[in-house]
């Protein structure tokens, strides 16, 4: 830490605030420029200075005879280059070593007891979800809005509740009990914001007889939307099963009591699973919906009706399987005596089980999903193929404990994706993937899209340790470097307050936060830790 | 009413000024029409071009068109961009339909990049005969940044940023997001304050973003909307007061001297900017500053005080970025400069 103030202090020796903080930020741009191995001449150069200064009329020139100053970046008249004769009063500091001077917060993190930074970065994860819950209970809002506000307090964006926010807020913090525990939060708190969850989550159903019973919307997340959709429904579903399933324990270990009754709970999800039943596409494949008119006889899809039709995506067909399974484990039907469900849920997860396994893109004898079905995989960017596989192998639990003669495929699936996703030349690190949909306005799907965008890596992180901790998925050492990395990157994007960020934004995210923490638990889980 | 609070709350979505919310769209409507018979007659290899400044909404049109089924792209696909064709060329021959968008043609790329991608779109579409929209700045109006475009047809009607405009991209924003039947911006909004935002002399280079970033900095200071119920109002004052407060401008001595020196000379000659016509000359600011006392040579008052003050947002150029091939300089924000919406609000 000494050397670290006194290399400082001599790179950054202005007596201006303002001209210090310029030179770090110049320095920040250019050792990030120069790491990439892109080349920075003047005109780049120019580019580089206008982002440092922001709203400061900084010159070029000045910028140049600044950075010439502190010494750690030489102009040899046409390109900046490190200076490798630096030298910070303790010899000549090498590339690496300047690097690591702007390492920062990340060197702090991993020296901090190793292991237990995870439980810690969960823990804060879950104070800062508890948190924005309570603001949006305080605010008087029916639910999560899809965002929120980084700041000296993070605060709520806009007066519209997302639907899925709310689901994941819910799922996050019924994962979280064990780590609840941890949490600086007192009870009464906590038992609001179970309680707030479950209320809003279950006022996204749509109550009225008909088509869309049961079905939940999705709200803010997809404004368009006048009809529930299926993978809001899921998420609804699923979280509303994880709070089912984890109620005594809250009750037990946290004292949380929540006055929602239970055959409230049960019957919101039993309408639920209808209305996804109904959703089912005659081959077993699900799209974001279904109109009554798109196959008007229940197994032709009828390409010329006036609603449009939806394709087949593997995010909403993955997203049912999980949620089939979820609701199977509940123990929402035999509280209900509902026995025959088991059954019917079993069939959909056999039918899509059956649609995904004979809708798979091949890319030199690897086997694996690409958006929408495709069967091309240079077709797509490798990062949404990393997602969209991870995703639909991520969803074979159920079917791993239903099927057992399909474990070995399931093995090879999850082989595949790891495969895939390792594969050397491929621009593997920060990726972000992409998930494009329509979605079903009041008389026909939207012509837009929406998109939804996650960490490749953190997706496919969970995947790969889910399959390990699963079955024992073999990992060689380079495959565990890569799973140490990404968790590395993961807890470094870890804001302060303790959320994670929709991908390229400066706004906390509840679905990032929710993916990040459960890639941190599932993690701990392979080490031994949970 | 709308309240603080509302306002607050739903800041960066009312005042957006990247695709991070989902806006409502307005008007436009003569950009479409236009734009829709261009793209119907775009024969093979040509490109149809949208050339106007930075954040004025040319990729939120091109979305829009495309979501509402106006234009034959498919959706869901995310636009090129000039310097990613230079990084990832096979990015265009991956990009679905018969038709291109290509994003970012402007000063944010480094010019090496910008006449490297724009020929390599050039060649591209002979080969492919494949058709391109592209969007960008006034560079692609420099023959040496964008020559290699040979088949080009230009959007004229994209339409300018005035008072009528400005207000009813507001009133569609703050229904849509605070959920509200009826509403006139006069409600929230000081009608001075619109005439600064959206004079009639700035709107062809006015643009949301200077607009937008300017009202949600100062929605987001608790000294001028504090989270309460009472009744948000924006006044001139408020953002003037903003603006003479703002740390973030630190001007050096010169720099200072002349700042002072243009606002003097704005407040006697252009009061709230009216008179204001083509812009300043280089040489008009430099005899200001000459017989305001600056002792610096031509080139080095416009390497350190004009170019700075364009980039930092208190002169807007109005100029075409300059390029005269390789190895030369890429001047991006060129004369004429009129004063930014920033400079002119802290004058009064």
């Amino acid at each position: 830490m000494e050397d670290k103030i006194v290399s400082y202090a001599l790179l950054f020796s202005g007596s201006k605030r303002s001209d210090v903080k310029l030179l770090y930020r110049l320095i920040y741009q250019l050792m990030d420029s120069i790491s990439q191995e892109e080349i920075v001449d003047m005109d780049e150069f120019s580019l580089l200075v206008e982002e440092a200064a922001g709203k400061r009329p900084v010159s070029v020139n000045y910028a140049k005879e600044l950075l010439e100053t502190a010494g750690c970046f030489v102009f040899d008249g046409k390109t900046w280059e490190y200076n490798q004769s630096l030298n910070l009063g303790n010899g000549t500091v090498a590339w690496e070593q300047f690097q690591e001077l702007f390492e920062g917060e990340k060197n702090v993190r991993k020296t901090e007891g190793e292991m237990d930074v995870q439980k810690s970065a969960i823990i804060l994860g879950i104070e800062w979800c508890v948190h924005m819950v309570q603001l949006a209970k305080e605010g008087g809002m029916e639910g999560l809005p899809a965002f929120l506000r980084c700041g000296k307090q993070d605060s709520l964006i806009g007066k519209k509740v997302a639907g899925t926010a709310t689901s994941d807020a819910l799922s996050l913090l019924c994962n979280g009990i064990d780590y609840i525990k941890e949490c600086e939060i007192e009870p009464e708190v906590l038992a609001s914001s179970f309680a707030f969850l479950v209320e809003q989550v279950l006022n996204c159903q749509h109550r009225e007889e008909g088509w869309d019973k049961g079905g939940f919307f999705p709200l803010e997340d997809q404004p368009e939307a006048d009809h529930p959709t299926v993978d809001a429904t899921c998420l609804a579903i699923m979280a509303l099963c994880d709070f089912y399933a984890n109620r005594s324990a809250l009750e037990e270990k946290l004292h949380v009591q929540v006055e929602t009754e239970s055959n409230e709970i049960e019957d919101a999800v039993l309408t639920g699973l209808d209305f996804l039943f109904r959703m089912q596409q005659p081959m077993g494949s699900y799209g974001i919906y279904r109109y009554e008119q798109e196959y008007p006889d229940g197994i032709h899809l009828d390409r010329e009706c006036e609603t449009g039709t939806a394709e087949p995506n593997e995010n909403c067909t993955r997203m049912v399987l999980s949620a089939m399974g979820v609701s199977k484990g509940s123990g929402i039907f035999d509280a209900r005596e509902r026995f025959e469900l088991y059954g019917t849920c079993s069939e959909v997860i056999q039918k899509s089980y059956s649609y995904l396994k004979n809708h798979l893109a091949e890319d030199n004898e690897i086997s694996v999903w690409a958006p929408y079905f495709g069967t091309q995989v240079r077709n797509y960017p490798y990062a949404d193929m990393v997602v969209s596989a991870a995703r639909v192998c991520r969803s074979m639990i159920p079917v791993w404990w239903q099927c057992e003669e399909e474990r070995e495929q399931i093995k090879k699936y999850y082989a595949d994706f790891l495969a895939f996703w390792k594969q050397e030349g491929r621009n593997r690190s920060g990726g972000i993937g992409k998930y494009t949909f329509k979605t079903p306005g009041k008389e026909k799907y939207s012509v837009g899209t929406y998109t939804w965008q996650s960490y490749a890596d953190m997706i496919a992180a969970f995947t790969v340790l889910q399959g390990y901790n699963l079955f024992g998925m073999a990992l060689d050492k380079e495959e565990w470097n890569l799973l140490e990395e990404v968790v590395c990157e993961t807890m470094e994007l870890q804001h302060a307050h303790g959320h994670w960020n929709a991908p390229r934004s400066s706004n906390p995210f509840c679905a990032v936060t929710l993916a990040a923490i459960e890639l941190l638990k599932e993690y701990r889980i392979a080490k031994g830790l949970e | 009413m709308i309240t603080n609070k509302d306002l607050k709350m739903c800041n960066e979505q009312i005042f957006s000024y990247s695709a991070a919310y989902q806006v409502p769209f307005f008007g436009r409507e003569d950009a479409i029409e236009e734009m829709q018979e261009l793209n119907n007659n775009l024969k093979p290899a040509e490109t149809l071009v949208i050339s106007q400044p930075l954040g004025t909404g040319k990729t939120f049109l091109v979305n829009y068109m495309i979501s509402s089924g106006k234009l034959d792209v498919p959706t869901g696909a995310s636009f090129l961009t000039v310097r990613g064709i230079t990084e990832e060329p096979e990015s265009m021959e991956a990009f679905p339909g018969d038709t291109l968008v290509v994003d970012e043609a402007d000063i944010k790329t480094p010019v090496k990049k910008l006449v490297k991608g724009l020929g390599m779109l050039a060649e591209y579409l002979e080969e492919s005969s494949r058709k391109a929209i592209l969007l960008g700045d006034y560079s692609l109006k420099n023959q040496n940044i964008s020559g290699e475009l040979k088949k080009t047809v230009s959007l004229l009607k994209f339409g300018d940023m005035d008072k009528v405009f400005l207000k009813g991209v507001l009133e569609e924003r703050f229904k849509h997001f605070l959920d509200l039947k009826e509403f006139q911006i006069e409600e929230v909004m000081e009608e001075e304050l619109l005439d600064y935002l959206a004079p009639g002399w700035m709107k062809s280079v006015n643009s949301f973003r200077g607009i937008f970033s300017l009202l949600q900095q100062v929605v987001a200071n608790e000294k001028y909307v504090r989270y309460n119920g009472e009744k948000a109002f924006l006044t001139v004052e408020m953002v003037h007061d903003f603006l003479c407060n703002d740390d973030n401008l630190q001007l050096d001595t010169e720099q200072r001297k002349f700042f002072e020196l243009f606002c003097e000379y704005m407040k006697e000659m252009y009061p709230k900017g009216s008179g204001i016509t083509t812009g300043f000359k280089v040489e008009e600011l430099y005899d200001l500053a000459k017989n305001g006392g600056i002792n610096k040579n031509l080139q080095e008052f416009t390497e350190d005080i004009l170019y700075p003050f364009a980039t930092a947002d208190l002169l807007v150029s109005t100029g075409v970025p300059e390029y005269e091939g390789k190895g030369s300089s890429f001047i991006r924000r060129p004369a004429p400069y009129v004063p930014s919406l920033r400079l002119l609000l802290s004058l009064m």
